[in-house]
């Protein structure tokens, strides 16, 4: 395996707290909002000054800063863009993330030279599109959907195999699409609160209750398994070891492991990117992770494979 | 005060709700956006009897492509599309994403509209963002809300207004069905006996409708026909509507017309009006 960038664990940061702690807790790179520009509430996202100082911060470590505009803009030239973008570049961002065409074309024409990475919010699912914004647009790399199923991320890295593959590895459970999706996000006094987490009870009406069990779908085969808690929320436990899947991950072509939760707790950016940390070492020292033999493991392993069988 | 076009997509399509259609609507729209066995008997089979009836009965024909066209399933959308185009049996083609838009280059006839469900979340047409999709072909925004029909215009792209059917909350790849069976759904409850479930959730406010692939506000009125200023009237190039079943298409009429209350209610643009890409 050799990956275009090196590979790396992405953390959440909503504050400099939050950049600190990332850091410490072993992050290769952190991803910020910048106020107006974020799909977070502003409360969690960082000003232009505060971008500096948290360049700085990761600089300063070796590391790398992403800057996430991915909100839904009327204008975003309106928005002090192009201004915001010159800024951004003079300080030494690492990455946009952008979440709008829109957003991309606005870029180019404010002459921004800032790496653009394509989030999830643009829906790519085939080479066609990304070959396209690679080549019209310079992105170098895409947020894959939380609903590729694994075979169709290795395609699409034989496909597009100079385009750097991010997932969604930790933190994020959309249960339908992370895209088209129009569920309200924002139910508590500008809190951002996600319906996808809740696990939903299914029934045909108020008095009759269809024995399916409570719904708690993930529209993805890339998840490892989820753990109700109590008040009816969904988690990850801390106990289960990621490092096989991070491997197989690894293995088609996934190079930068990212965790969601920018309006979490400092502890939360700890914990899980110490934990994401610690799988993606693990993996990477794993002799099957190096042995050429076992690449074509998972094809081999395939579940369609198998069926085929006599 | 022009009279709009309509392109009427259904929850299950056949030779007679065509028959019934004929007089109401400029348009149809073939194609499920997640599984063809809910909308056709012989799912992808049958588009083309269906195609070649419209055209016959002189509508025009658009194909609503798959949500998602990964690299499993794009060829197959493009393979029917080259054969669609090449039995002229199509005018346009709704797309969801950025590669479909691209793989369309080889068919430069076909008009490319960017469907309601290719934008992001609550999504807010921007000035670039219309610009860009000009940029790549695309001559109709379908659009949700009253609101941006002026945004879109301006930006000097034709608009499609979602005018008449359910709106969806959000989707999924997975089916219902299925991910509750466990095995595959051959329409077994869901969308053929068209009996959704409700999935609610206690500690948030929130209660859907979970219809195969789609969850629809539980609350919300199933069929919907957003308020319009007269002035954004003359601003539409189309609206389009999802019917479940022929027995609609009189209640459709009547939302329709009731639009023009308060001055005289131009008929809609008839089957054979022409496409303006």
């Amino acid at each position: 395996m050799s990956p275009l960038h090196p590979v790396e664990v992405l953390a959440p940061a909503g504050n400099l707290e939050h950049v600190e702690a990332a850091l410490a807790a072993g992050a290769d790179a952190v991803y910020v909002g910048l106020k107006k520009f974020s799909a977070r509430p502003d409360a969690w996202s960082l000003s232009l000054d505060e971008i500096r100082t948290a360049v700085r911060m990761a600089h300063d470590a070796r590391r790398r800063l992403h800057i996430a505009m991915n909100a839904e803009l009327r204008d975003p030239r309106a928005a002090d863009l192009e201004q915001s973008a010159r800024v951004l570049e003079e300080i030494g961002v690492d990455a946009f993330i952008v979440g709008d065409f829109g957003l991309i074309h606005a870029l180019q024409e404010a002459g921004s030279q800032v790496p653009i990475h394509a989030s999830t919010l643009l829906g790519l699912y085939n080479a066609e599109g990304i070959r396209f914004l690679q080549r019209k647009y310079g992105v170098s790399r895409v947020v894959l959907n939380t609903n590729l199923y694994i075979d169709e991320i290795a395609d699409l890295h034989f496909l597009c195999p100079d385009i750097e593959l991010e997932m969604i590895a930790y933190g994020g459970v959309c249960f339908n699409d992370n895209r088209r999706c129009r569920q309200p996000h924002y139910l508590f006094e500008g809190e951002f609160c996600v319906g996808c987490k809740q696990i939903y009870d299914a029934h045909r009406g108020s008095e009759d209750l269809v024995v399916l069990g409570p719904l708690s779908k993930v529209a993805s085969q890339v998840r490892p398994p989820e753990i109700p808690l109590q008040g009816g929320r969904l988690i990850w436990s801390p106990e289960i070891d990621l490092s096989a899947l991070v491997g197989l991950f690894l293995k088609v072509g996934v190079i930068s492991f990212k965790i969601e939760g920018r309006t979490r707790t400092t502890e939360y950016v700890a914990q899980s990117t110490r934990k994401l940390r610690e799988a993606l070492d693990r993996a990477l020292e794993s002799p099957e992770l190096a042995d050429p033999e076992l690449n074509t493991f998972f094809y081999l392993a395939h579940p369609s494979r198998l069926r085929a069988e006599p | 005060m022009k009279a709009p076009s309509l392109y009427v997509t259904a929850q299950r399509w056949s030779l007679a709700f065509l028959d019934a259609l004929r007089g109401h609507s400029t348009g149809v729209v073939l194609g499920d956006l997640f599984c063809q066995k809910r909308m056709f008997e012989d799912e992808w089979f049958d588009i083309f009897d269906l195609a070649r009836h419209a055209r016959s009965a002189g509508f025009e024909v658009v194909l609503q492509t798959p949500a998602y066209n990964t690299p499993r399933s794009l060829e197959p959308t493009l393979a029917l599309i080259r054969k669609l185009v090449r039995e002229n049996l199509i005018d346009a083609v709704l797309v969801h994403d950025i590669g479909v838009v691209q793989a369309m280059k080889e068919h430069p006839g076909v008009a490319l509209w960017w469907d309601r469900f290719s934008f992001n979340r609550d999504f807010i047409p921007n000035a670039p963002l219309i610009t860009f999709l000009r940029e790549q072909r695309i001559s109709r925004i379908e659009v949700t809300r009253s609101t941006h029909v002026g945004d879109v215009a301006d930006g000097g792209c034709g608009v499609l207004l979602y005018g008449y059917g359910p709106e969806i909350a959000s989707f999924g790849r997975i089916c219902y069905t299925e991910y509750f069976l466990d095995e595959p759904c051959e329409r077994k409850i869901l969308c053929a006996r068209s009996r959704p479930f409700i999935a609610s959730v206690d500690k948030v406010p929130l209660q859907y409708l979970a219809d195969g692939y789609t969850l629809l506000d539980r609350d919300d009125p199933m069929v919907r026909l957003p308020p319009l200023e007269p002035t954004l009237l003359d601003r539409i190039d189309g609206m389009t509507a999802y019917l479940r079943g022929p027995e609609e298409i009189p209640a459709l009429r009547e939302a329709l017309d009731a639009l023009w209350r308060g001055g005289e209610a131009p008929a809609l643009a008839g089957s054979g009006a022409a496409l303006r890409p």
